[in-house]
């Protein structure tokens, strides 16, 4: 048996959250995955499908006191959105930021042969900052492939609120 | 109505508050200057870190294009004319793309390796533009496959800048 490590954890449970709050609010044809590569499969099986990409990219750690060993952590999470016309793109990153500034459930996962089994609450992820931007490749829209078209990216700053001995 | 008495032995205490204030700000300006070029460097090593294959020989035309430029009150670190104009693909490298899958390069050829290389040889070589065979290799114009990973380093960098900030205000 295995199990993810926090910056993991914190991928999952963000993705797992986002889902769960897209199916509540009825939202039809989004698609939550966490890998970039999946986008372009996804895309290839349906145009009409908005993706959004969730990725945990960098951590900071900070020591609580001066020779202490104890660290409070800071994790960059990026999140991709390939929207499918520009009005659901601007309704997407809305929606995505209402729902994502109040933090979420943190959940660890348990694994077996790559598959998780398992997962159990333990905390809340708090979000720290959001900034988002549309991302602009400097080419005319009608260029660029279909889902490169409607982008915009969500930069978010979580933290656990716990000391990591 | 807020009231505020200063108790000192000092002559001149708002005085002395206030070289404090300026020894200060002085300090802060001058880390905040240092911590323009540790950006552009920060920005720099982003770039490099996320590179899949060997740039020997050839300039670097992204990171040489990032620079610190300081102003009256402040500084910036990569400017997106420059960039536009020396590497263009910047933002390709940055939010990933996948405009190019599906078509083909223009002629050219492999070094080092051969025409069509495995995913191994794909990371020890690089395919460069060759219309007429001048490199010497075999020629080939092939086709992508695989979208640009987005490799993230402004705002990797805009993080790691976000950090030292908070430590500057302790």
């Amino acid at each position: 048996m295995g199990f993810y490590r926090v910056s993991r954890n914190i991928e999952a449970s963000l993705i797992a959250y986002i889902k769960l709050r897209f199916t509540e609010e009825r939202w039809n044809n989004i698609e939550v995955v966490k890998s970039f590569a999946e986008v372009e499969d996804l895309f290839n099986k349906n145009s009409s499908t908005a993706v959004i990409a969730v990725r945990a990219s960098d951590t900071n750690r900070k020591t609580i006191e001066i020779g202490s060993n104890s660290v409070t952590r800071a994790e960059l999470v990026l999140i991709d959105v390939f929207a499918t016309s520009d009005g659901q793109r601007l309704d997407l990153v809305d929606f995505l930021g209402d729902e994502l500034k109040y933090g979420c459930p943190y959940f660890e996962y348990q694994t077996e042969k790559s598959e998780i089994t398992s997962r159990i609450q333990n905390g809340r992820i708090r979000i720290n900052n959001i900034e988002d931007k549309p991302v602009n490749f400097g080419t005319d829209k009608s260029a660029l492939d279909v889902q490169d078209r409607y982008r915009h990216l969500i930069s978010i700053t979580v933290s656990l609120g716990k000391v990591e001995a | 109505m807020i009231h505020t008495t200063f108790v000192g032995k000092s002559k001149d205490p708002i005085g002395e508050i206030k070289h404090d204030v300026d020894l200060w700000q002085t300090e802060i300006k001058k880390e905040i200057d240092i911590l323009g070029e540790a950006t552009a460097q920060n920005m720099k090593d982003a770039i490099i870190a996320n590179k899949k294959r060997p740039q020997s020989n050839e300039i670097a035309l992204l990171e040489n294009t990032i620079d610190v430029e300081y102003f009256e009150n402040g500084w910036g670190v990569g400017d997106i004319g420059k960039l536009k104009v020396n590497a263009p693909w910047w933002a390709a490298f940055n939010f990933g793309s996948s405009h190019m899958v599906g078509k083909h390069l223009p002629q050219g050829t492999f070094q080092p390796g051969v025409p069509n290389p495995t995913n191994e040889d794909f990371r020890g070589g690089r395919w460069k533009k060759d219309k007429y065979g001048s490199l010497g290799g075999a020629l080939y114009s092939p086709i992508v496959k695989k979208p640009i990973p987005a490799t993230n380093f402004i705002e990797k960098t805009i993080f790691w800048l976000n950090a030292k900030f908070a430590e500057l205000r302790g």
